[in-house]
This record gives C-alpha cells, sequence and structure tokens, in this order.
C-alpha cells in the first residue's frame, strides 16, 4: 500500500486561498502592465510635436543643400530628455543626418527592418525593452527636376520614464500580492478552522456514538447550513437508526431467551410417556408453534382403577402462558387425588386460580376422569373443545360439550352454576379424541380453516387403528393441509381407545 | 398479515353510549394493538360500548381475553357501565358459547336488538 500522507483541510483550504490570490494578481499585473505601457506610449508619442517642424527643417536642408539648417534642430533636440537620436535617410537608405552615438555615420547605409515596426497612428513604431524608435516618411519634391523623393525620419526615443513607471506599478503589485496574500492567509485561518472545527466535531462524535452513546447529537447550525452540516444530520439520523435497530436487536433477544424459556417450561410439564393398559391403549402428541403456546395435556392417577385425562390451552402465549399453565398442572394435580367428579376438581381449580391470574387471561380446560374397569367415562369441560368420540357399536362421531366457562373468568359462584357434569359409558373398540384449537383452526393458502369435519372423517376411516396411527393420521393431514403455512398456533392432541 | 379495523362512533339516540364497529381478525397479530385502544377508550370514560361484530372474521382466546379485561375494567370504572355485542358470525358465536363467553357478556343477534335493549 502507498504510504499515506496526511494534509490537514486547513492547510489545504490556505493553499488554495494563497494560490487563488497569487493567481488573480499575476493575471492582474500583467493586464494592467501592458495597458499602462500603451497608454504611456500614446501619450508619449502625442507628444512628439517637434516632429512636423523637424521635417519641415529637413526639407529646407535638401532644398538648400545645407545640412546645417537642419543640424542645429537636431542638435536642439538631442537635449530633450526622451530623444536618443535622429537619424534622416535617403530613399536609398543612405544616413542623410544622424546624431546616433553608435556608429551610424552620414553617408553610410542603414537598413530599416520594416517587420518590426508595427503602426501606431501616423508613425510606425518598434517597441523594444529599453528603447523606442519611430519611423515617419515624407517627401520632398525637388522643382528643378519634378520629381518625389521619399525620405525617413528615424527618432530613437528613450523610453526610460515608461519603464519606471511600469517597474513602480509591478512594485505596487508585488507590495499588494503580500498583502493580499497574509490577508487571504489570515481570512483562511478562521474559515478553514471553521469547518476544520466541525469536521473534528463529526469525527469526535463519530467516535462517542461508535462506543454506543446513540443519544449523542452533533449540533447543526440552523440559518445557514452547509455540507457538512448535512454529513452531520445524516449522521445524527445514523445513531438514531441504530439505536432503533439495537433496540429491536435487544427486544427481539428477550423476546427468544422468553420463548427458550416458555418452550422449556412446556416441555417440562408435559407428559413423556403415554400410560400403557392392558385393555386401553393412548397416545399423545404435541408440537408448538413460532410463538410457544399455552398448550397443556396430562395424564394422571387419580385413584388405583381411575385415570385422569386433562387437555387445556391458556390464552396467553409465552412466558405469561407458561406461567399460568404451571399454576394449573400444580393445581389441578393437587386437587385431582381421589376424587372423581371432574366438575367438583374444576370448581376447585377455578377458585384457586381466579385471584392469581392476570386480567384477561384464562384457561380453557377439559377434564375427564375414566374407570379402567368400566370404561364409565366422567367429565367437564370448562370452555374447551368438545369431546369427540367414536361409538364402535354405530360406527358414528359424537360431539360431547357440556356448558361450562373457561378457568379464570369468573367468580366461584357464576363459574359452578354453569359448569356441568356429564358422563357417558365406552365400549370395546370406542375411541375418544380431545385437542386443542391449534388443530381445527389450521390455515391452509387461501385461509380454509382444518376444521372438525376433516379431523371426524379421518377417525371414522382409521377407527380400526391404534391411537398412535390415528394421531399421525391426523397430524399428517394437517401437515398436507398447511403446506407452505407457518403454524400459527401449538398443536396438542391425545387419542385413547378401549382395546377390548 | 392480519388486521382489524376498529371505528368508534357515540350512538346518535345517545352519546353516552358507543359503537365499536369491528373490521377484520382479532388474532396474535393485531390484539395487542387493539386491546391497548380499548383500555384508552375505557379511560377515557367511554364504558358503555356496542360492538358491532358484522364484519368480525376471526377471534383468538387471546382477543377474548381482552373482551374480559375490559369488561371488568368498565365494571370497576362505571356501575351502569356495559359491553354489549351484536351481528356474531355463527363460527364466532360458537366459540363465545363453548367457552362461556355468552354467559359473561350481553349477546344479541342484530344491532337494533342491542340498541333497544340500552
Amino acid at each position: 500500500m502507498a504510504k499515506q500522507y496526511t494534509i490537514s483541510f486547513r492547510i489545504k483550504i490556505i493553499f488554495g486561498f494563497v494560490f487563488i490570490a497569487l493567481f488573480t494578481i499575476f493575471l492582474a499585473q500583467s493586464v494592467s502592465q501592458n495597458y499602462v505601457r500603451k497608454i504611456l506610449i500614446s501619450q508619449l508619442l502625442k507628444n512628439l510635436n517637434f516632429i512636423p517642424d523637424i521635417i519641415y527643417s529637413a526639407k529646407q536642408a535638401i532644398q538648400w543643400n545645407n545640412e546645417l539648417l537642419i543640424a542645429d534642430k537636431v542638435i536642439q533636440l538631442s537635449k530633450n530628455e526622451d530623444v536618443e537620436s535622429i537619424i534622416i535617410l535617403k530613399e536609398n537608405n543612405e544616413v542623410y543626418i544622424s546624431n546616433d552615438p553608435n556608429q551610424i555615420k552620414v553617408g553610410s547605409i542603414y537598413e530599416i527592418k520594416f517587420s518590426d515596426y508595427k503602426k501606431a497612428g501616423e508613425y510606425l513604431v518598434d517597441y523594444e525593452e529599453k528603447e523606442l524608435s519611430l519611423i515617419k516618411d515624407f517627401y520632398y519634391e525637388n522643382k528643378e527636376t519634378n520629381k518625389q523623393n521619399k525620405y525617413y525620419i528615424v527618432i530613437k526615443l528613450r523610453i526610460n520614464k515608461i519603464i519606471n513607471t511600469i517597474n513602480e506599478l509591478n512594485k505596487k503589485f508585488l507590495l499588494i500580492g503580500i498583502g493580499i496574500i497574509f490577508f487571504g492567509i489570515s481570512l483562511a485561518i478562521p474559515f478553514s478552522s471553521f469547518f476544520s472545527k466541525k469536521l473534528i466535531e463529526i469525527s469526535q462524535a463519530v467516535r462517542i456514538i461508535g462506543q454506543g452513546n446513540w443519544d449523542y447529537i452533533i449540533p447543526i447550525s440552523r440559518k445557514f447550513k452547509d455540507e457538512i452540516d448535512d454529513v452531520a444530520a445524516e449522521i445524527n439520523q445514523m445513531a438514531q437508526d441504530l439505536k432503533v435497530a439495537e433496540h429491536l436487536k435487544i427486544e427481539q433477544e428477550v423476546i427468544k431467551q422468553e420463548l427458550q424459556i416458555a418452550t422449556e417450561i412446556q416441555h417440562t410439564l408435559l407428559p413423556k410417556t403415554n400410560p400403557q393398559f392392558e385393555n386401553i391403549s393412548t397416545y399423545s402428541f404435541y408440537r408448538s408453534a413460532k410463538e410457544v403456546g399455552g398448550d397443556y395435556f396430562d395424564w394422571l392417577e387419580v385413584s388405583e382403577n381411575l385415570l385422569g385425562i386433562v387437555m387445556a390451552d391458556v390464552s396467553g402465549k409465552g412466558v405469561p402462558g407458561a406461567f399460568v399453565m404451571t399454576m394449573m398442572r400444580s393445581t389441578l394435580r393437587s386437587h385431582s387425588k381421589n376424587i372423581d367428579e371432574p366438575a367438583e376438581v374444576l370448581k376447585r381449580v377455578n377458585a384457586v386460580l381466579k385471584p392469581d391470574i392476570k386480567k384477561g387471561m384464562f384457561i380453557t380446560v377439559w377434564y375427564g376422569i375414566l374407570n379402567l374397569n368400566t370404561y364409565l367415562l366422567k367429565f367437564a369441560n370448562a370452555g374447551h373443545l368438545g369431546l369427540i368420540v367414536f361409538k364402535n357399536s354405530t360406527k358414528t362421531i359424537e360431539i360431547y360439550r357440556p356448558k361450562g366457562m373457561s378457568v379464570g373468568l369468573v367468580k366461584p359462584e357464576q363459574f359452578n352454576k354453569i359448569l356441568q357434569p356429564m358422563e357417558i359409558k365406552l365400549d370395546k373398540g370406542d375411541i375418544i379424541l380431545q385437542y386443542t384449537d391449534g388443530v381445527t383452526e389450521a390455515y391452509d393458502k387461501e385461509e380454509n380453516l382444518f376444521g372438525d369435519e376433516r379431523l371426524k372423517n379421518i377417525i371414522l376411516e382409521h377407527n380400526e387403528k391404534s391411537p398412535k396411527e390415528i394421531i399421525e393420521k391426523i397430524v399428517e393431514a394437517i401437515e398436507k393441509h398447511a403446506a407452505e403455512c407457518e403454524q400459527s398456533d401449538d398443536i396438542a392432541l391425545i387419542a385413547l381407545k378401549i382395546e377390548k | 398479515m392480519s388486521e382489524i379495523n376498529v371505528e368508534l362512533k357515540p350512538l346518535p339516540e345517545n352519546n353516552n353510549v358507543y359503537v365499536l364497529t369491528l373490521n377484520g381478525t382479532l388474532d396474535t397479530h393485531t390484539v395487542p394493538g387493539f386491546s391497548e385502544k380499548l383500555s384508552n377508550y375505557i379511560k377515557e370514560g367511554k364504558t358503555k360500548l356496542i360492538f358491532d361484530c358484522k364484519n368480525l372474521k376471526f377471534i383468538s382466546s387471546a382477543g377474548l381475553g381482552t373482551l374480559v379485561s375490559a369488561l371488568e375494567d368498565i365494571e370497576e370504572a362505571d356501575e351502569n357501565g356495559f359491553i354489549k355485542i351484536c351481528s356474531l358470525s355463527e363460527d364466532i358465536f360458537d366459540i363465545f358459547e363453548m367457552m362461556g363467553f355468552s354467559e359473561l357478556f350481553d349477546i344479541y343477534n342484530t344491532f337494533e336488538e342491542a340498541k333497544k335493549s340500552i
């Protein structure tokens, strides 16, 4: 990797300022220098009012063939501080008059390089670094021969003054330039520190936010917002979003943990095995949904020949549901010993649980007691689904649903008044099935419920088989029905069959 | 996703009675929001409620629980308060009856009957 150099934002801004300032000065200097020079030269040329006079004298000298007539003027002019020298040339470039100190002597040939000259007004001008020469042509008509002869007058001027003026100007520019650089730097420093202060603030804020202080807010100027403020605003927003995301994550974590606790409770409390008897076979099935519900079933040893059967559903899910389910199980287990009336047990359970159950929560409980010798089944139903009974003698299915309110809803007076006991006699080949609403309320893709008709038909079709096989068929059918749909509620099923 | 729309309007004949029209399903997803709304209404002193359930498609046990706790809140807040439920679908009425809720709430076949009973 290439080495990285850190150049602070401040230095970059200062360099930028200085560069722009210098560039501007340089441009202004060269433009104004040319402009000033042009003006000064044109002024100088305007002041050359002696030229017509000297041309007049030259013509006289030519006419009288007497150089002295002009030499006097030339000498006089050479005292003019602007004039360096004057040369008058004949058409054939022969020097007629010269006071040039550089060996341009009268009678010699002096070639004019016209290409060096530019037209400036009525003169041709050649401007060099230190010298300005101008040429003007004039004609002398020889009256004897009637011939026009062309002459040139070349005047070399001193331009020290112009050079000095321009040098003065450049000096001023230099001073202004230095001034601007200092001014620029002194302006750039607070300006850049204004920005770099913000940037430093932002980088500190990002560090602070990164440590988990999501509520840290970078101050933003309200009136004059710039891109840095936009960045700050974005970061503030990001911190808020991160905060929400983290809370969500924690919440989800808590829910996940809660779910695990509820699942563990449920698994601990549900029976691990099903009781087996010589003449009676039993089976149970439980599968939790994503959100663990409060399904509960149990086999209880009420007495030597009485089997208690429980199927219940707590209205709450998760930990609260599991908690109520735990209370319910303990109460039921401790109050069911040696009592052969299910309705009595449920009345006691309601009386115990009602004051302790959170408002809005309740439990639907079906409780049956089967005499293992006589096959008499007594049961009571506190708001739970009806008991499905397959009668082998008629090959029909009956649903028994004696009246009863859910446990935990109302005070004992009302609960006891409504709860009705019921009993049926089972015979060889009869099957009973209890379940929770997760079974019949399993949805398919078109939101059709599984329903109890399907349930009944499966039992009718497979009544020859064992409770295990029948429940497996039911589960299979539910899976087929709810294929591709998430299981929304717990599924619990228990079945019992009189084999002999 | 399931949803429930709740519309609250005072009864034109009696401004103390509010009609809550439920539209949708009351299940695991919708019950928490519904429950909060309902308890806010009761806190605002709206303790005489008629639930019009003509368009209620499904109610879970948690939804029923919400109704029970609302009823208990109302009985605590106002001894003349009530919840009347009308126009339940056959399926939902069966659930109400099975769980013993028909003993707890005043249930009417139609809205008109519920109104008359006030």
